[in-house]
């Protein structure tokens, strides 16, 4: 019952789903429209676990007053507010707003942004060409950081040509490749997952 | 330069160069409080969004006497229950339901957007060098990823040992082009972030 | 003393970095933009649209990419209301909820368009391909209300809309993947698609449009420099364009500094060891 009522029902969704597509069967396309709009409904609890998550790790560290505890009682009492404040008084609210347009917006944006100080750093302290694939990388990646952005351009007009030529041809063409090979992977894990082949999505030892 | 009068666009700037001095400092202070700040922020704005849907989808329908939701609902509270010890099981359901679906969903598609959609795109008439270079490159990179034990030595006597690697080659050029726009994209992020600080905050 | 001249400390490198991108930030250099053919096949596409015609619009980042697909959404934004195109907005990020108001007020809203009628805001879904595949049967069912919680079905602008086929052309603003897009509008629906990707996911991107599943791809904050260009509205991304070229040439000039050390250092051990 643990195991297995979970893998025929995860059988039955997806090959129901599968078959909707080949098949008029008026049951099965009735069934596989109410299916589909279920999900939806799921995945919105889905989130609500993913914040209680987010709590039950935090809280416990708080509470023994170990390691980085201050800094998960300054996420913790965050996380809170911004709820108490959204839900209460609304998204439109002057302290909702603070919290997002003060801290939410330059908070994600700016980490995001320091990964052009280190992908920098990295380049120059690393980008070596040691043999013939490394040294077609480098010279690929610096045509196409010339031809990406308008000084390429003012350099020669060959630039955004060669650039162009490179990202048409040799890179669709791996592209491609890559698209093709992993349809195949895809198609190979999800099969084995509805069949039952596959049930690490299970998860546990009962 | 007029710096500006807005109390947000102080907390705005203050985060943002609380978090840059992690780049010159590893051991930041502020780097690490305010990066908690944001974290908690974040969480909590998904869920009032998520609970804002949930009224709208879920509790104004149910109200209105829709119950042909009451399935999906009981699901998704059934994987709340796995936090009571011992019930962590009876979010399987659920899970089941979702990844089953999204399987489902997306398998029916995916040999024709993927797979058959792609080859016929590489399969051009061999009238030109760009195309004969599509065509064996295709060839050569599939060639690459099916490397076997027993492949390579069929292809070594088919005098076809050449074509993985050739493949490897026309990989490198597709990583060299990814790595291209990639410093393109991080360099946007951070220039966004000095043009607020320039413009919004310093009024320069 | 050769190895810290051709590898320097980093915090040398992340000054350098910063100062060549403030200093075009504060006297720009006026580097021409010149539309690239993605650019223009998506913009050609948009103009030949009629008046009246419907598009959906996803926006798939987060707002720790906002900075470079944000200038996109603006001016895609504001042309598809320069030519009258009824527009959807939903976004699967619960985050950018609150941004794509935002957006939609500063484009739409700005230009006195009927909410409604006109536009309407659907804002956040949960599912992300699932819900797309259930759109494909009738968005009414997924989003129920829209992000004020009206009835989707009190709204004009749902008289002949009922699922996601009804609707002309999809523009998927993404820094996730486009595939679920494809699968469940193009593959399914034959449906138009007009992405635009961060900088990251642009080379991956190329092969559907060359067979056809993508109307266009634009790619990260040159795309939007581009088409803010086309459409004469100059904005963020066309101010950060001097500052990513010198950023560019920079990073370049250091990396082949740092080849250069390489190249000297192995000359160097070849001769010991000779």
């Amino acid at each position: 019952m643990k195991r297995t009522i979970p893998i025929v029902i995860a059988f039955l969704v997806g090959m129901g789903l599968m078959l909707d597509n080949f098949i008029t069967f008026a049951p099965l396309n009735t069934a596989a429209v109410s299916v589909r709009s279920w999900l939806v409904i799921i995945a919105l609890f889905s989130i609500m676990v993913a914040a209680l998550n987010l709590l039950l790790v935090h809280i416990p560290r708080i509470k023994r007053r170990q390691g980085t505890w201050v800094q998960s009682s300054v996420l913790v009492v965050f996380m809170l507010l911004t709820i108490l404040t959204g839900v209460f008084m609304g998204t439109k609210n002057a302290v909702y707003s603070t919290f997002y347009n003060g801290i939410l917006t330059p908070g994600s944006t700016t980490v995001n942004s320091l990964l052009a100080f280190f992908i920098a750093s990295a380049a120059v302290r690393t980008f070596r060409a040691r043999s013939l694939e490394s040294s077609l990388l480098l010279l690929t990646a610096i045509l196409l950081m010339l031809s990406n952005v308008t000084i390429g351009n003012a350099i020669s007009s060959v630039i955004p040509v060669m650039g162009k030529w490179v990202t048409n041809v040799p890179n669709a063409t791996a592209q491609r490749g890559l698209i093709i090979t992993s349809s195949l992977a895809f198609v190979t894990i999800n099969l084995r997952n509805i069949l039952g082949l596959s049930t690490q999505w299970l998860g546990g030892k009962d | 330069m007029q710096i500006s009068q807005d109390p947000i666009v102080w907390l705005a700037a203050f985060v943002t160069i609380s978090i840059f001095s992690f780049v010159f400092w590893n051991d930041s202070p502020f780097y690490k409080y305010v990066q908690s700040a944001y974290l908690g922020v974040a969480a909590g704005v998904t869920v009032v969004v998520g609970w804002n849907n949930i009224k709208n989808q879920v509790i104004t329908p149910l109200t209105n006497g829709n119950y042909t939701i009451i399935i999906p609902v009981l699901l998704g509270l059934l994987l709340l229950i796995r936090y009571i010890p011992g019930l962590n099981w009876v979010a399987r359901y659920p899970v089941a339901v979702l990844v089953a679906g999204g399987a489902g969903l997306g398998l029916a598609n995916t040999v024709q957007a993927q797979f058959v959609s792609q080859i016929k795109a590489g399969l051009k008439p061999l009238n030109s060098i760009d195309n004969i270079l599509m065509f064996v490159g295709l060839l050569a990179v599939i060639a690459f990823f099916f490397l076997t034990g027993k492949t390579t030595r069929a292809m070594e006597r088919m005098k076809l040992g050449w074509l993985p690697r050739f493949g490897r080659i026309v990989l490198m050029v597709a990583f060299g082009a990814s790595f291209g726009t990639t410093v393109m994209g991080r360099c946007s992020i951070l220039i966004g972030r000095l043009q607020f600080l320039l413009t919004d905050f310093l009024g320069l | 003393m050769q190895n810290r001249l051709f590898n320097p400390d980093k915090r040398i490198t992340y000054l350098l970095l910063l100062l060549v991108m403030i200093f075009p930030l504060i006297n720009p250099l006026g580097i021409a933009i010149k539309p690239s053919e993605n650019t223009l096949l998506a913009y050609n596409y948009v103009e030949g649209l009629q008046p009246g015609s419907t598009m959906i619009l996803f926006i798939d980042f987060g707002m720790g990419q906002s900075a470079e697909l944000t200038p996109q959404v603006i001016a895609s934004l504001k042309h598809f209301s320069d030519k009258g195109l009824k527009l959807f907005a939903a976004t699967q990020v619960p985050e950018m909820s609150t941004a794509l108001t935002g957006y939609l007020a500063e484009t739409y809203g700005a230009a006195n368009k009927e909410y409604g009628v006109d536009y309407v805001d659907l804002g956040y879904f949960a599912g992300a391909e699932s819900a797309i595949g259930a759109m494909g049967d009738s968005l009414i069912d997924v989003f129920k209300a829209d992000v004020n919680g009206t009835d989707l079905t009190t709204l004009p602008i749902f008289k002949s809309i009922t699922k996601l086929p009804d609707i002309n052309v999809m523009f998927a603003v993404t820094a996730s993947g486009t595939i679920p897009f494809i699968r469940q509008a193009n593959a399914k629906f034959g449906m138009p698609i007009i992405f635009s990707v961060n900088a990251v996911m642009g080379p991956a991107n190329v092969p559907y449009v060359q067979s056809g599943q993508a109307v266009s791809v634009l790619v990260g904050s040159t795309g939007a420099a581009e088409y803010e260009t086309l459409i004469n509205q100059p904005g963020t991304a066309s101010a950060a364009m001097d500052a990513q070229s010198l950023a560019h040439l920079v990073i370049i000039l250091l990396i082949v500094w740092g080849n250069i050390g390489y190249f000297l250092e192995q000359r160097r051990n070849k001769e010991k060891n000779a």
